[in-house]
């Protein structure tokens, strides 16, 4: 086989001339002619060449003694390492030379088939110098000479110096160029870009490791000036959009060239630019216009664009404290839609509808908190917002004008209709858990927790004792859910209410079946069917009448077995009858009109009334008032309901309820039903249940404010008033908000009492 | 794309074809390196071995042989990482087992085929020859001339009295 | 069969590779052999001298995080015909380990017991009973730097006092400073210091942690030698500290340990098990091993923060624990005057090393010299070969005047300190040139 053509014969390896001439051959073949080929000779032949060269001399001569024949590979390697430089730098000086007749595309084409070239011949020429690479820079090496390379990095180090320094900024203005292109829309032949990517990152060498690489070289020469141009090409391009679109056009604009420039990424640069480069992109199209994105979220806001709020959220969370001011802006504009909205129902004032301010207050939480989950990605700081605002509109609106206590109350009272059994008309379970649990969101807002409590204890009694409870699983759940907001505490007595009338219910069953037994069967005929609740006096919201009653004989005796019953089995409790809360059914056997005689539902107190007529036919305002002792706020409008009602007739007619009116029986009396109610609310006096409601609430806070400042102190002993003060504030503030001036009385009240005394530099102390 | 061909043909300085398994000939880095960087057609030629001859290259793919299963040596097994030890596997030392020219010509073909397990162990040999043995008895060991003049001696041996203890 | 010089048919490269096999005896026989050989196993073949100090010298373990003294082999690009010298210098400082003839420094300064010490290439710190902390030039042998309170402050020490016996092989006997102008001119009051005994210290090229019967432990900056952070939480007095990149570990009189944020002195961890006062810890990895007087010796995790295992040694009131690098072995003195050396695993005795006549009161291991040292009450300081618990160099008994409290090594020093006040620097370098030892220093 012919020896490659051009390649003289192996070079006397003792002739370093000779040696490096026929090297530099195959090195120049292999730098400019690969392509062509290398043949197992020609490779041998460099190999060997080399190899011959540097093990030419032999570690002991042949008999002289010189310290200068132990050169060997050491000084040999570099000898050839110099030669090889100096073949680099000119051979590059050439590359540099001919790069220069080129521009732009044709530029980056050249730069990259030139690196491809080069690189290829760096790794031929570093497996044919292996010898060198195994001898003497591996010695260089550890014996920790600076600049001394493998033989591929020498080769990097070289198109580092002599190549990349003097053409990348003309490369870099290439590639600008291209990817401004391709911003604009052209198509670029993007493998170029990420050829250049590569080669820059190649060239990063570690000088302290020169086996490690770094990313010096491209963050400085690509990373650095590719950040600069997209700045520049944005800041212009979002100017000159913005100047002739609208921000929600603007807007739209920004999310398409993010997600543009997140793309060009992964299609041909390095992974590592993404944050730098989107922290460059957001900076231009977002940070640069926040002003004017913001100006626009007002707008948005009152036009209810949530998609558009949804974008204008996105993208403003990208860059730092983009959102604050959105945040802000949003809990006004939730604040003033939820005072609108009362406004817009408060009409009817003082007798505001329970249902309807709820509503009110419902519809606009929940059109914002929609907003902030869709659009707001639910994000917790909105919510936060979404919460102040709430709060803020919940406890002071219009309504409440008087005070925060209005809505507690309000929405007690709404509770209260939504489980009472009237209006639970076939409302679903479902659908009755669904309306306590936005009953539940509003709650969560309300600031005077204390009232609502007040009030629905007092609903929850009614409701109980009346047994006009919708469903005892919505009433159980209501109480589980303000258990889960409020704790135990909250809780105990409404819970201890509902026991009770579970465990009257089953001592009713047992005082039945003892009464059965009791009676002869005579007795038994006339008994009058009776029904009892058990009331623990701590946990009921109730008081015993204001005033007298003398019950009617029938119920005297009822009342008086049931005692007896009741006492004998829990031995030394005493029992106090609530007449204002209990209630029967009489049959008016009076009215012959009709065969089956009306059934009246009536209050005990009626029910006294009523029977006295079972004696005489004709009876006067006086006689009754003395016969009974109902006082006269309770007696005239109990008897003004029968009058209405026409159950009785008065003299003189249309008398008032006072001395010299005269009532008879109508013994005409007509109904359409069979069970006329007898027994309706009376106005004043739910008008006074809820001013006395209001009052027992100022007591209990005081009570609540002294208990938990006594608390403190026994824990502390010794406490600063401010100090005291504010851990007041603070352990009462899930309940109601207190007052300072409150707190201060109520230190001042245990001042008094002894509890707590006056120490030096305004400190208090707690006296056991 | 085929599969690299099982064997190919080495030539000898003296001009003597061997065939070999590729995996036994890729032991010696050098060809490995040069089956890699040659195109695939370049590779049905012999590879010609101009500083090795048929006995010693012979002995060498004897080694290579036995050793074709071992795993390859890391591209820069640091040499300071653990420390030096001259043992020497039985085979290895039955392999070495040979005349002193023998033993050297195998340590220039290890080292010039770029076989760093086979070098490490020919230079362990040799070391393991020296070790231990007086200046005589080195002088003895390798047939070499005293060259030293007396005073010459007297200055070396002073020197490195140290090392004596 | 002809027997040729092999270095006559090898190129010097492969002579190199040849001779770095040889161990530094077979090494200088073999430039004996003739002028080329000679010349092949010259001090100018520097990387066959590297190899050769390297194979024998070359640390094995990766450094702890607080490195005792320095690893005696120097700067890796030193220049090429130094690594013999190099190889000479470690060799005589081996021999004097072996003969047992150090030279004696002595440090006065302290006006109570130093309790515990240790040193780098350039500095030994001390701390002492007195409150006070000292920095002495390991060079020079000049106390460079005073810490402590107004209060600890020394004054002049009176006439009458009677100079100390120093050992014959003294070659420095420090001056006292205290009460001079150049005394006060190095006291310096930190932010913070220690109001009693500085009982244990550790620093590495940051920071100083220092523990105290005060109860605290004070990190130091070693730049401005001001507080960083007091470590505030144990109940009694700190016995000892320990730390790496992450954490500071204390153990303390009051039966616990403490794990703290080595980057903002936060209390990380209590841990708590120990029955008795936590003499000693030491950190290896993400393992701490602590030792108490309840004669328990535990290992805990710092990464999952919890305890592992214990071992049960034989005897109580242990005054001293060491274990080893790789933590297989526990080296365990006290009372009864013998260093047991015990199996980690399996709590097997593997050595017993005798000849101290009092309490063992300080053992240092040194794995990469495989030496042990120990100070005793019985006012010696003793060095035992790690593997056969031989005896090395004899012992040096009577060389300070009182207990031994502490005593540290490394490849050519030993520093022990004194219930006599004084800290005590054996050097084994001694006879050899200053130039060779400067060699053996490392990049600090």
């Amino acid at each position: 086989m012919a020896a490659i053509q051009g390649m003289p014969p192996m070079p006397n390896k003792e002739d370093s001339d000779a040696t490096w001439r026929y090297l530099e051959l195959g090195v120049d073949r292999i730098m400019s002619d690969l392509k062509k080929g290398m043949d197992m000779k020609t490779y041998m032949g460099l190999y060997t060449a080399i190899h011959n060269f540097c093990t030419a001399q032999k570690a002991v001569g042949t008999g002289q003694f010189s310290p200068h024949n132990r050169g060997g590979a050491h000084l040999l390697g570099e000898d050839l390492y110099n030669h090889l430089i100096l073949y680099l730098q000119k051979h590059l000086g050439g590359v540099h030379a001919e790069s220069k007749k080129h521009n732009d595309e044709a530029l980056l084409s050249f730069y990259i088939k030139e690196w491809d070239r080069y690189t290829m011949a760096a790794s031929y020429n570093n497996h044919l110098f292996r010898y060198l690479n195994r001898h003497w820079v591996k010695r260089e090496m550890d014996e920790g000479k600076k600049h001394i390379y493998d033989i591929y990095t020498l080769h990097l180090v070289r198109w580092k110096e002599d190549m990349f320094l003097a053409t990348q900024k003309s490369v870099m203005d290439s590639v600008l160029r291209l990817v401004e292109k391709q911003r604009n829309g052209e198509t670029i032949e993007q493998s170029q870009i990420k050829s250049v990517v590569d080669s820059f990152v190649s060239l990063g060498l570690d000088e302290s490791d020169s086996t490690k690489s770094t990313l010096d070289v491209y963050k400085q020469f690509f990373e650095a000036p590719f950040l600069q141009a997209t700045a520049k090409y944005y800041q212009k391009e979002s100017n000159d959009f913005l100047a002739e679109n609208t921000v929600v056009e603007y807007m739209k604009k920004a999310e398409t060239r993010l997600q543009e420039e997140k793309d060009r990424v992964s299609l041909y640069l390095l992974s590592e630019i993404t944050g730098p480069l989107m922290r460059t992109c957001e900076q231009s199209m977002i940070a640069a216009h926040s002003i004017t994105l913001r100006e626009e979220f007002q707008n948005l806001l009152d036009h209810d664009r949530q998609e558009d709020l949804g974008r204008m959220y996105k993208l403003l969370a990208r860059i730092p404290d983009g959102l604050d001011p959105l945040r802000n802006k949003f809990e006004t504009h939730v604040r003033k839609a939820g005072l609108a909205a009362v406004e817009r129902v408060a009409a009817d004032g003082e007798n505001m509808d329970p249902k309807i301010y709820v509503h009110a207050l419902l519809e606009v939480h929940t059109q914002y908190h929609d907003l902030v989950q869709k659009a707001f990605n639910g994000e917790s700081e909105f919510v936060r917002s979404l919460d102040n605002a709430c709060k803020e509109f919940v406890n002071r609106n219009k309504v409440c004008k008087s005070g925060s206590t209005k809505s507690p109350e309000l929405l007690a009272k709404y509770t209260d209709t939504l489980l009472k059994k009237s209006s639970a008309k076939a409302s679903e379970e479902d659908d009755m858990e669904k309306m306590l649990t936005q009953i539940m969101v509003v709650f969560k807002y309300i600031e005077d927790k204390d009232v609502f409590q007040k009030f629905y204890s007092r609903m929850l009694a009614k409701r109980l004792v009346q047994t006009s409870s919708a469903s005892d699983d919505a009433e159980t759940s209501m109480i589980g859910k303000l258990k889960e907001a409020c704790g135990f505490e909250y809780t105990n007595k409404l819970q201890r209410m509902f026991q009770d009338i579970q465990t009257s219910k089953d001592l009713n069953t047992e005082y039945r079946d003892w009464q059965s037994e009791q009676l002869g069967a005579e007795d038994a005929k006339n008994v009058v069917d009776t029904s009892f609740h058990i009331l623990g006096t701590g946990f009921w919201p109730l008081t015993p009448p204001a005033h007298g009653f003398v019950p009617p004989q029938e119920i005297v005796k009822m009342r008086d077995r049931f005692q007896n019953y009741y006492l004998h089995k829990h031995a030394g409790r005493k029992l106090t009858w609530l007449w204002q809360l209990c209630k029967g059914e009489v049959k008016a056997n009076f009215v012959k009109t009709n065969k089956i005689p009306y059934t009246f539902q009536v209050s005990t107190y009626q029910m006294a009334v009523l029977l006295l007529f079972n004696e005489k036919e004709t009876i006067s305002y006086d006689e009754i008032q003395q016969t009974t002792q109902i006082a006269p706020e309770t007696l005239d409008p109990s008897i003004a309901i029968c009058v209405r009602a026409r159950v009785f007739n008065v003299t003189p007619e249309g008398g008032k309820p006072e001395s010299g009116t005269t009532y008879s029986i109508n013994q005409g009396f007509k109904n359409k039903k069979l069970k006329i109610n007898l027994n309706i609310n009376i106005k004043s006096e739910q008008k006074q249940e809820v001013e006395d409601t209001h009052k027992t609430i100022e007591e209990d806070r005081k009570l609540l404010m002294q208990s938990a400042i006594v608390r403190i102190m026994k824990s502390r002993k010794k406490m600063k008033h401010s100090q005291l003060v504010s851990e007041t504030i603070a352990q009462i503030k899930s309940r109601f908000t207190p007052k300072v001036s409150d707190i201060k009385w109520c230190i001042d009240m245990l001042l008094e009492k002894e509890y707590l005394e006056r120490l030096e530099d305004d400190n208090l102390g707690y006296l056991a | 794309m085929s599969a690299p061909p099982a064997n190919i043909t080495l030539t000898s300085s003296d001009g003597v074809d061997i065939s070999v398994e590729r995996q036994v000939a890729e032991r010696s880095i050098l060809i490995k390196n040069l089956l890699d960087d040659l195109p695939e057609e370049a590779n049905t030629e012999s590879i010609p071995i101009p500083n090795v001859n048929e006995v010693v290259l012979k002995k060498v793919l004897e080694w290579c042989e036995h050793h074709k299963k071992d795993p390859p040596a890391s591209a820069d097994d640091d040499a300071d990482s653990r420390k030096k030890s001259t043992d020497i596997d039985e085979w290895d030392q039955k392999f070495m087992q040979v005349d002193q020219e023998m033993l050297f010509e195998i340590i220039l073909a290890a080292n010039y085929l770029d076989i760093k397990a086979l070098l490490d162990v020919g230079c362990k040999t040799v070391a393991n020859m020296i070790k231990g043995k007086t200046p005589d008895e080195i002088r003895k060991t390798f047939n070499i001339q005293n060259d030293f003049t007396p005073e010459e001696e007297e200055q070396i041996r002073r020197e490195n009295e140290w090392a004596e203890e | 069969m002809i027997d040729i010089d092999p270095f006559t048919m090898l190129p010097p490269e492969l002579a190199t590779l040849i001779l770095s096999y040889l161990d530094h005896t077979s090494l200088c026989r073999a430039s004996a052999v003739s002028k080329g050989w000679a010349s092949l196993a010259s001090r100018d073949n520097g990387s066959l001298w590297r190899d050769v100090f390297m194979n024998r010298f070359k640390p094995r373990n990766i450094a702890q995080a607080v490195q005792m003294g320095g690893a005696g082999i120097g700067k890796l690009d030193c220049d090429k015909e130094v690594w013999k010298t190099k190889f000479e210098a470690r060799q005589a400082i081996e021999r004097n380990w072996r003969t047992g003839t150090p030279n004696a420094i002595y440090f006065q300064g302290h006006t109570d017991s130093v309790y515990c010490a240790q040193f780098d290439e350039r500095k030994i710190i001390t701390g002492s009973r007195d409150r006070t902390i000292r920095v002495w030039d390991i060079n020079t042998y000049e106390c460079v730097k005073v810490i402590g309170g107004p209060a600890a402050k020394p004054v002049s020490p009176s006439v009458t006092e009677v100079a100390l016996d120093c050992h014959p092989m003294t070659v420095h006997r420090g001056v006292n400073l205290n009460g001079t102008p150049a005394g006060d001119a190095i006291y310096h009051i930190p932010r913070e210091y220690h109001s009693a005994s500085v009982l244990c210290l550790r620093f590495d090229e940051e920071i100083m942690v220092t523990g105290s019967s005060d109860s605290t432990c004070i990190v130091w900056d070693l730049k401005t030698w001001e507080p960083k952070w007091r470590l505030e939480h144990h109940s009694a007095g700190v016995l000892d500290v320990c730390f790496d990149k992450r954490y500071i570990v204390s153990c303390s009189k009051d039966n616990s340990i403490c794990v703290w944020d080595r980057n903002n002195g936060e209390l990380v961890k209590i841990l708590t098990g120990h029955r008795g006062p936590v003499n000693a810890l030491q950190m290896r990895g993400s393992k701490l091993i602590s030792a108490s007087s309840d004669g328990v010796t535990r290992l805990w995790c710092l990464n999952e923060m919890k305890y592992i295992k214990h071992f049960n040694s034989r005897d109580r009131g242990l005054a001293a624990v060491e274990f080893s690098d790789d933590g297989k072995h526990v080296l365990a003195g006290g009372n009864d005057q013998v260093i047991h050396k015990y199996d980690a695993e399996t709590g097997a005795l593997v050595h017993t090393y005798s000849g101290h006549q009092g309490l063992v009161r300080s053992l240092f291991l040194d794995s990469e010299n495989n030496r042990v040292v120990s100070g005793s009450y019985d006012q010696a300081v003793r060095v035992y070969d790690f593997t056969t618990g031989a005896g090395l160099g004899g012992a040096y008994e009577n060389w300070t005047t009182s207990w031994i409290l502490s005593a540290k090594s490394d490849y050519r020093r030993i520093v022990a300190t004194s219930q006599d006040g004084r800290a005590l620097l054996m050097d084994f370098g001694k006879g050899v040139g200053p130039y060779a030892l400067s060699l053996l220093k490392g990049d600090n």
